[in-house]
């Protein structure tokens, strides 16, 4: 039972009785409800124990609303637990069947038990490989079957299903470069024939297909980063993410000392366009001067009168791999600030 | 068949880096233009405007005559063929080709005649029933621009589409695609880095540096008379030579003076520099190693490396300590460490603001 329908089924019972009436995410944040004022906002959740039906909290009870038998949604009514218990059959899934889709699903969204894993591992014959990886198409909820239908081609071999109404889910064990490439193809074909909404996140690799939704945590990590930063891609590699991971996760506080020390010691480089454009192609071509060069299309000996004023300014030698990173760091919390 | 018009175009990405400064290019119907210029210069973020895959800033952009800022790229009536030329590997080449037809749920009856004519065009007929590993590199970038080619687009948009072929085939293949743009009478834009590309398939260029346009015109007059020093360096292989020289007139005659050497100007440019005031100014003199001459009483070089290519021979020499490269003809023999002296041809010569670095006689 899909959401939608699972919203339908709410809709119809919402109209028709007179008791406050919600539909939550499992945190309590409310997905509809028949006092449309409340919609977003977030009731107070009870405490879940394993093998109870009905829960209370404050003035509503509360059900789970399964979907392919793991509980994914919350049914409140307020001071009327006997409607409750009627209602809950309304939304009884019987038909469910753990597909080898579904076990891709809910594994990736971690629902599934290690007992049962290595069960439904052996019953749907999967071999191991030596790591796998996720890699997350957000899409608008209207172009998702489009979406599908281009993935199953260009990951034939993977593992793709959709995890919600937005997102469709790769699991992947493919080389970094063939990843690129086709997210690549899939960014472009989707782009450019169907909707130019689509984000490709692709997730930390990990080496046992049980740990996947880890790689799926990575990329909420990275989403809440874009959104924080505002940083514009067409694909989003975990890698590219780990230093400013890093950083993200620093005390808020502390970055902004941080930056302001360095704007006071590094001003005259932050404010050499030339200077912080060269070292930022110098990170990017591995701090090789002839290649850096070549692509910014500036003489070897202007590159280097550029980096031997930089380390004239800040004593950072950017030919050296540790003073570049120190650099590469500095940079970044600038960028960041600015952001 | 449509004109791209791209006004006080600007793009700033969210961190603020300044992509694309307001740049004006007007590329005209059934024209092959080329953006050409070094890495972060902004050639293919301009193209993905063009596309829509990213969003203009400031300013409008035209296909035809209508303003396609707010228009979605599958509705642009665009085609793009990209570097990474990727295939279907498990579809043949027919299925590779109908694929973005299928997608916009044209008929088969359609689907089949747009496949069977861009196979035509593109001499890929006998290969329609194989798969992309059992294809060339060649054979495979006609195919990706099979893909093009099947949409009919009003405008080709081409990012670097031959940069991951080997030599020989590159050469090729820019052979092709001016044939193909000949055949398809249709407005091509292609970015590329290669200075050859460009001068070879373009009939108009684009060059751009740090997010501003250098010069738009055709490969002849970009050659011969580059806007500013950064046009003429980055055009022509070898590099044009840039000298320090000062403007100086002796009796009613303009010469630039460059290593204590007098090189008279011609009767157009030492008006020019008279009328500029630049008489007594230093100057940057650029010379392309193809405009020397060997003259006993000309500059004096010592000889590092000589380049013979057969048909000609590239000095490579240091006068005064700086890097001057002059062709000669194969048949006269220098060696390394032996000293030359040669003149530049005046009329060849361009002479550049040191500040401004703009051709004074443009």
């Amino acid at each position: 039972m899909g959401l939608t329908q699972i919203k339908n089924i709410f809709s119809k019972i919402a109209s028709s009785i007179n008791n406050d009436i919600v539909l939550t995410d499992l945190n309590g944040v409310i997905i509809d409800c028949n006092r449309t004022e409340l919609n977003g906002s977030i009731v107070k959740i009870p405490e879940f124990i394993e093998g109870k039906e009905i829960f209370s909290e404050e003035n509503y009870d509360f059900i789970f609303i399964k979907q392919y038998n793991f509980p994914r949604y919350l049914l409140g009514i307020k001071d009327n637990i006997q409607m409750l218990n009627v209602v809950s059959l309304l939304f009884n899934d019987k038909n469910y069947k753990m597909t080898e889709a579904n076990f891709y699903r809910e594994l990736v969204l971690n629902n599934i038990k290690k007992e049962n894993y290595d069960e439904l591992k052996k019953e749907f014959k999967i071999e191991d490989r030596n790591y796998y990886r996720l890699i997350i198409a957000k899409v608008e909820n209207s172009e998702i079957k489009n979406a599908k239908y281009i993935i199953d081609n260009i990951f034939i071999f993977d593992k793709n299903i959709i995890l919600d109404s937005e997102s469709i889910a790769i699991i992947t064990s493919k080389p970094d470069v063939e990843i690129e490439n086709l997210c690549n193809m899939l960014f472009i074909e989707f782009s450019t024939d169907i909707s130019k909404n689509i984000k490709l996140l692709v997730g930390s690799k990990v080496d046992e297909l049980y740990d996947i939704n880890s790689s799926l945590k990575d990329i909420y990590n990275i989403l809440k980063l874009i959104e924080k930063f505002n940083i514009v891609k067409d694909i989003y590699f975990y890698e590219d993410f780990l230093i400013p991971l890093l950083i993200g996760s620093t005390r808020k506080d502390l970055l902004i000392q941080l930056n302001d020390e360095n704007n006071k010691k590094y001003d005259k480089i932050f404010k050499n366009k030339d200077l912080i454009y060269t070292a930022k192609n110098f990170f990017k071509n591995n701090l090789n001067i002839t290649e850096t060069s070549e692509k910014i299309f500036v003489h070897r000996n202007t590159l280097i009168y550029r980096i031997n004023k930089i380390k004239e300014i800040s004593g950072f030698d950017l030919k050296l791999f540790e003073d570049a990173m120190r650099f590469y760091i500095i940079l970044l919390i600038k960028d960041m600030d600015e952001k | 068949m449509a004109n791209v018009k791209l006004e006080k175009i600007n793009k700033v990405y969210p961190n603020g880096f300044r992509a694309i400064e307001s740049i004006d290019l007007d590329i005209v119907d059934k024209e092959f233009m080329v953006l050409v210029g070094p890495s972060g210069c902004g050639k293919t973020t301009t193209l993905r405007m063009i596309a829509g895959l990213e969003e203009i800033t400031a300013g409008k952009m035209f296909i035809g005559d209508t303003q396609v800022n707010d228009i979605a790229p599958k509705d642009r009536d665009i085609a793009m063929v990209f570097q990474n030329y990727a295939l279907y590997p498990h579809m043949t080449v027919y299925d590779n080709m109908a694929f973005g037809l299928k997608l916009r749920k044209f008929s088969k009856k359609e689907i089949d005649e747009r496949v069977t004519h861009a196979a035509d065009i593109l001499g890929i007929e006998p290969l329609l029933s194989r798969k992309p590993k059992q294809l060339s590199g060649g054979q495979r970038q006609r195919v990706a621009l099979g893909r093009a080619i099947v949409r009919n687009p009003k405008v080709f948009l081409m990012d670097e589409p031959l940069s991951n072929l080997d030599a020989k085939l590159r050469v090729e293949m820019r052979a092709e695609l001016s044939k193909l743009h000949h055949d398809l009478d249709t407005t091509f834009v292609y970015v590329t880095h290669d200075q050859t590309e460009a001068m070879t398939m373009g009939t108009r260029i684009c060059i751009m540096y740090d997010g501003y346009i250098q010069q738009v015109d055709d490969p002849q007059t970009i050659y011969d008379s580059p806007k500013n020093k950064f046009v003429a360096e980055f055009i022509g292989s070898p590099q044009m030579n840039f000298m320090d020289a000062t403007l100086v007139e002796e009796n009613g005659k303009v010469y630039a003076k460059v290593y204590d050497r007098l090189l008279e100007l011609n009767e157009d440019k030492a008006n020019i520099v008279k009328e500029k005031n630049y008489i007594g100014k230093e100057v940057l003199l650029g010379a392309r190693p193809e405009h020397a001459v060997l003259d006993d009483d000309g500059i004096k070089a010592k000889v590092e490396v000589t380049e013979l290519l057969g048909s000609e021979t590239y000095v490579y020499s240091k006068a005064e300590g700086n890097a001057i490269v002059v062709r000669i003809d194969p048949d006269i023999k220098v060696d390394v460490d032996q000293e030359i002296s040669f003149k530049f041809r005046s009329e060849k010569v361009h002479l550049f603001d040191k500040e401004t670095e703009l051709n004074i006689c443009k």
